[in-house]
């Protein structure tokens, strides 16, 4: 294999795919490090789901609902069984020798049920074997239309939720056509309860045969029996329709469809449908289209009805034009160009200000450079962006670096303290450097020891003799942001 | 493999309810928790799937696969309890008395199941891939099964699960930093 292929990584990892192709891809690992760390990542996120904790109710606990629960379904109950080691343990995927190791060996035993005495019964030991044998063991039998065979089907459909899956099942397979479908997978189907009539082929559809004149006398006949039938049938649609009475719009007696919907069941009179169908014009041109007929009571309802619907319609766009009047106005006040000092809990909702293109708050410093290690004064701050709401007494307990992905580099602030989160203010100074000031935090000199640099942050040095007053040396020119995220507290810088 | 191993193992393939239940009601249970993320609704849900259960296991009969079919009936309650939430048809509610709680637990046997960073990392996926990322890392479930417990085409079930992943694991990285 020459070309990368990430999609194979998966299943490659879960060891799914035949012996060829997973020889292939590993010959492909050994030549591409892209691929081995893209492989590496699907192996983190695999861990680290895997070690999610899990509930861990003991047998005792477990045991009297599995009575209530055995007695609401109605079971007939006659073993129990005992399975040694802790319950919450999962068993590794078939075949997966590499994964699921911590959760092989139970790390966490719950107390061990008291070894219920087993009832004689030819099965009882072989339960054992089948539930671990089912439940981990790599050589249970997986039946491939399993799925469709389960012992109650009724039961499967009488809930709404097996419905739902039910049917995304069978979408799913017609979609991807991975099994055909056949009568014996899905069950025979039923008859249409009402099933089309047979074909009707009128008279002078049948084929004829013989010479031209045996041919023109059939056409003749033809044409007059269908011309017959359609005079028969225009007076059985007219004679409903004049004879109509009240009382036959509850009669039981089935009428032809066309009858039907030139009486519809409008309320109105029977004489007044009568004028209707019958005097109205057909509409012969745009004109035809154009003209209004005269308002019946039904009419008269319906233009109510389309008045109603006017109002409502004028009522929400009435609405529509409030809110979106309320917004703009609202964004307009918002606008503005005053950082907030709210504790926000996404730092990269916070304004990230890049140095070409975010305006310059503060006016350019007249004065020289402060010396390296001073403090920057705070008006020679430009871009500057503030966290926080006025809190104090906290405490730096630890600084690390990383990258959240999308080349952004993230420097967390570990804070230990209670209360709103301390006022920060974050600037670039006139020496090119990033200024942090955070006067409600205390810090260590240790803390700061270990910090090795990250991304284009190349140093960090305390410059104030209290709180926090750090000096970010940079390389480049990175835009930057700064916010505060909860549980644990931390202030978060990012650049990029 | 003798033939009275291969006989015990043939008859007794599937686990009956009793085995079923204590086997695997904790997984099923911190299964469906990650799903809805609330215990009590996760407690709640998955004592309804094992008497769902319990229903296939009426007049002696073992379901086909049972484990399978439990994990498809657990998804599907807890995906219609995101979708609704605890609403109830009105004759749902006068027709059913609430069923009272089977299993009772502490609360130091759930703290397995609090809050952490892979759950909220877990939160930024969508259903589908939730679904099939636990059901194969969490709950240790095979491509066979996946596909069949989450109701989805068995060739569907590696692609899914690789954005899964490669989604959770941004997410993770995120919110850990």
């Amino acid at each position: 294999m020459k070309k990368c292929q990430p999609r194979a990584l998966t299943p490659f990892l879960d060891r799914e795919l035949s012996d060829d192709l997973r020889e292939e891809i590993s010959d492909h690992l050994r030549r591409c490090p892209t691929c081995g760390t893209l492989l590496d990542e699907l192996h983190l996120a695999s861990q680290q789901v895997r070690s999610m904790g899990r509930a861990e109710i003991p047998r005792t606990a477990l045991q009297p609902a599995l009575e209530v629960l055995a007695d609401r379904a109605g079971l007939v109950r006659g073993r129990a069984i005992n399975l040694p080691g802790t319950i919450a343990t999962v068993g590794p995927p078939r075949g997966d020798s590499n994964a699921h190791t911590e959760e092989a060996k139970p790390t966490s035993k719950p107390p061990e049920a008291p070894e219920a005495p087993e009832p004689p019964g030819p099965l009882a030991g072989s339960t054992v074997l089948g539930s671990e044998a089912s439940s981990s063991g790599p050589d249970a039998p997986l039946s491939a239309t399993a799925m469709y065979e389960w012992s109650d089907p009724e039961q499967m459909h009488s809930t709404e939720a097996s419905t739902i899956s039910d049917r995304e099942e069978m979408e799913t397979t017609q979609v991807e056509q991975e099994l055909p479908l056949t009568s014996d997978r899905y069950g025979v189907l039923p008859e249409h309860p009402n099933p089309p009539p047979a074909e009707i082929r009128p008279p002078w559809m049948e084929p004829a045969t013989g010479e031209d004149d045996d041919l023109d006398e059939v056409g003749r006949r033809a044409i007059d029996e269908s011309i017959g039938a359609a005079e028969e049938t225009a007076t059985a649609h007219d004679q409903p329709a004049r004879e109509i009475e009240p009382s036959d719009y509850t009669a039981e007696t089935p009428k032809p469809e066309s009858a039907g919907r030139e009486v519809a069941p409008t309320g109105l009179e029977p004489d007044r449908v009568d004028s209707q169908s019958v005097e109205a014009p057909p509409p012969t041109g745009p004109e035809g289209f154009w003209s209004r007929p005269a308002p019946t009571p039904a009419a008269v309802g319906s233009g109510l009805g389309s008045l109603r619907t006017q109002l409502r319609i004028g009522l929400v766009s009435a609405l529509v034009l409030i809110v979106l009047a309320a917004a703009i106005l609202y964004a307009g006040r918002t606008a503005r160009p005053v950082s907030t000092g709210s504790t926000r809990s996404t730092p990269t909702h916070q304004s990230t200000r890049s140095p070409a293109t975010s305006p310059t708050q503060t006016t350019a410093p007249s004065v020289a450079p402060s010396a390296p290690g001073a403090p920057a004064p705070a008006g020679q701050l430009t871009e500057v962006v503030t966290a926080g709401s006025g809190g104090s007494g906290w405490h730096l307990s630890r600084v690390r670096s990383g990258s959240p992905g999308g080349g952004v580099t993230r420097i967390v602030f570990d804070l230990e303290g209670g209360g709103p989160a301390p006022d920060a203010r974050l600037g670039r100074g006139p020496d090119g450097a990033v200024y942090l000031t955070a006067a409600g935090i205390s810090i260590s000199p240790a803390e700061m020891s270990g910090f090795a640099g990250a991304g284009p942050i190349t140093g960090m040095t305390q410059t104030g003799p209290s709180g926090l007053a750090l000096k970010l040396a940079t390389s480049g020119n990175p835009g930057f942001s700064m916010g505060y995220l909860s549980a644990p507290t931390r202030l978060v810088l990012d650049f990029k | 493999m003798n033939e009275i191993s291969l006989a015990l193992n043939l008859s007794s393939a599937e686990p009956d309810f009793d085995s079923l239940f204590l086997g695997q009601f904790n997984q099923v249970f911190s299964y469906v928790h990650r799903l809805v993320g609330d215990v009590s609704a996760a407690h709640r849900l998955s004592e309804e799937t094992f008497d769902e259960m319990a229903r296939y296991y009426r007049k002696s009969r073992t379901p086909h696969q049972p484990r399978t079919l439990l994990y498809l009936l657990a998804t599907a309650r807890a995906r219609d309890y995101l979708r609704r939430g605890d609403k109830q048809p009105w004759w749902r509610r006068l027709l059913r008395a609430p069923a009272q709680p089977a299993v009772e637990f502490t609360e130091a046997e759930v703290v397995g199941l609090t809050n952490d960073t892979g759950q909220r990392a877990l939160g930024t996926l969508e259903f589908g891939e939730r679904v099939v990322l636990l059901l194969r890392d969490y709950c240790g479930l095979t491509y066979d099964e996946v596909a069949r417990a989450a109701a989805i085409g068995r060739t569907s079930v590696p692609r899914d699960l690789d954005r899964a992943r490669h989604e959770f694991k941004q997410a993770y990285d995120y919110i850990r930093f």
